[in-house]
């Protein structure tokens, strides 16, 4: 574990510095955790509500913490259980990847060109636990291992996993005609 | 002596080798399976920033949002649960007291009112005025809803443990 991820935990200990060391911790995590929820579920304003969820959960469980993992893998961990059971239960009521490309065209907070709009529909199409994977090795670039940890898999079995992603986003690509 | 091992005696930094082979460890784990060149298109797309945030969403993220969330959380079931006590204790005293009253009212003569009083249900150093009133109530019919309900509810809060609770609510 990095010093700095060490110091919050040690001021997470005592309830003197609790606030401190919350503070630290949500400023040092609340873009990136934020950034890997919006690749999860799209739209901001449901990232706004998963990430105040998974801020509580942390708040809530941090003293049970055993420091047998890293810290940014085990918020990145609830991060993305969070986002799943999100997508489970939201979206299966919305239909969500039916409309993603008109829903993307009327987001504010969405400025990608037809091909970043391509890639999100192909991201889309993956099965939830792919598309996972894909986002934490494609865009948050995390290494195998902390992401074997986060998702509680094999290395063998994330590289098959991303391999089998890439491959179908590719062949999505090709198949939609996107010209890079 | 080992041909492999060092004649020359130079240096290298201590537990060079050691950590050579773990980061060589590393390094294969970190390789993907595939080559890049197997998914052309994919790789040429620039990873660039195409969602966004309302202005300075980041900089108002505040660890004292989650803290008030939280109590604001805990909150609810704290006064649910005071609520829900404040009223099975107001029916349980409304019903208690439409008991006593109904028994007393149910007299007609004074006698049997006398009767009732010497045996159980008031204690002998009962005040004159709390029978006076009952008496007199006995004419109208003992109605709760006719008194205000905020004399009623301040009256219970006080009576009972859950006024602090209330106070919060």
């Amino acid at each position: 574990m990095n010093k700095e991820d060490t110091e919050i935990l040690d001021l997470l200990k005592s309830s003197n510095s609790f606030e401190q060391g919350f503070n630290k911790l949500v400023s040092k995590y609340k873009q990136p955790l934020y950034w890997h929820i919006r690749r999860m579920v799209l739209i901001h304003e449901d990232a706004d509500d998963i990430l105040q969820n998974v801020f509580i959960k942390v708040y809530k469980s941090i003293g049970k913490f055993k420091r047998q993992s890293k810290l940014f893998t085990w918020l990145y961990r609830i991060a993305s259980n969070e986002s799943i059971s999100f997508l489970n239960k939201k979206r299966s009521l919305q239909n969500y990847s039916a409309n993603l490309r008109s829903s993307l065209k009327a987001d504010p907070y969405f400025n990608g060109d037809n091909i970043q709009l391509a890639l999100k529909e192909a991201i889309e199409e993956l099965p939830k636990k792919q598309k996972q994977v894909f986002i934490l090795r494609y865009y948050d670039e995390l290494n195998y291992k902390d992401m074997a940890e986060i998702l509680d898999t094999s290395v063998g079995s994330l590289k098959a996993s991303y391999h089998h992603a890439s491959k179908k986003i590719e062949e999505y690509l090709i198949q939609m005609d996107v010209k890079v | 002596m080992s041909k492999f091992e060092n004649k020359n005696n130079e240096e290298v930094p201590k537990d060079f080798f050691i950590k050579f082979g773990e980061k060589m460890k590393d390094k294969i784990l970190e390789e993907e399976i595939f080559n890049v060149e197997d998914f052309p298109l994919l790789h040429s797309i620039k990873k660039e920033e195409d969602f966004h945030t309302p202005e300075s969403y980041f900089e108002k993220i505040n660890y004292r949002n989650y803290i008030k969330v939280r109590k604001s959380k805990l909150l609810v079931p704290v006064i649910s649960i005071a609520a829900s006590l404040l009223i099975i204790s107001s029916i349980f005293l409304f019903k208690q007291q439409s008991k006593v009253s109904n028994e007393v009212f149910a007299m007609n003569d004074e006698t049997q009112f006398e009767l009732l009083v010497q045996e159980s249900i008031f204690s002998d150093d009962i005040e004159i005025e709390e029978l006076d009133f009952l008496f007199e109530s006995s004419n109208s019919e003992m109605d709760l809803t006719e008194f205000d309900t905020d004399v009623i509810i301040n009256y219970l809060l006080e009576e009972s443990e859950l006024y602090d609770l209330a106070l919060v609510y």
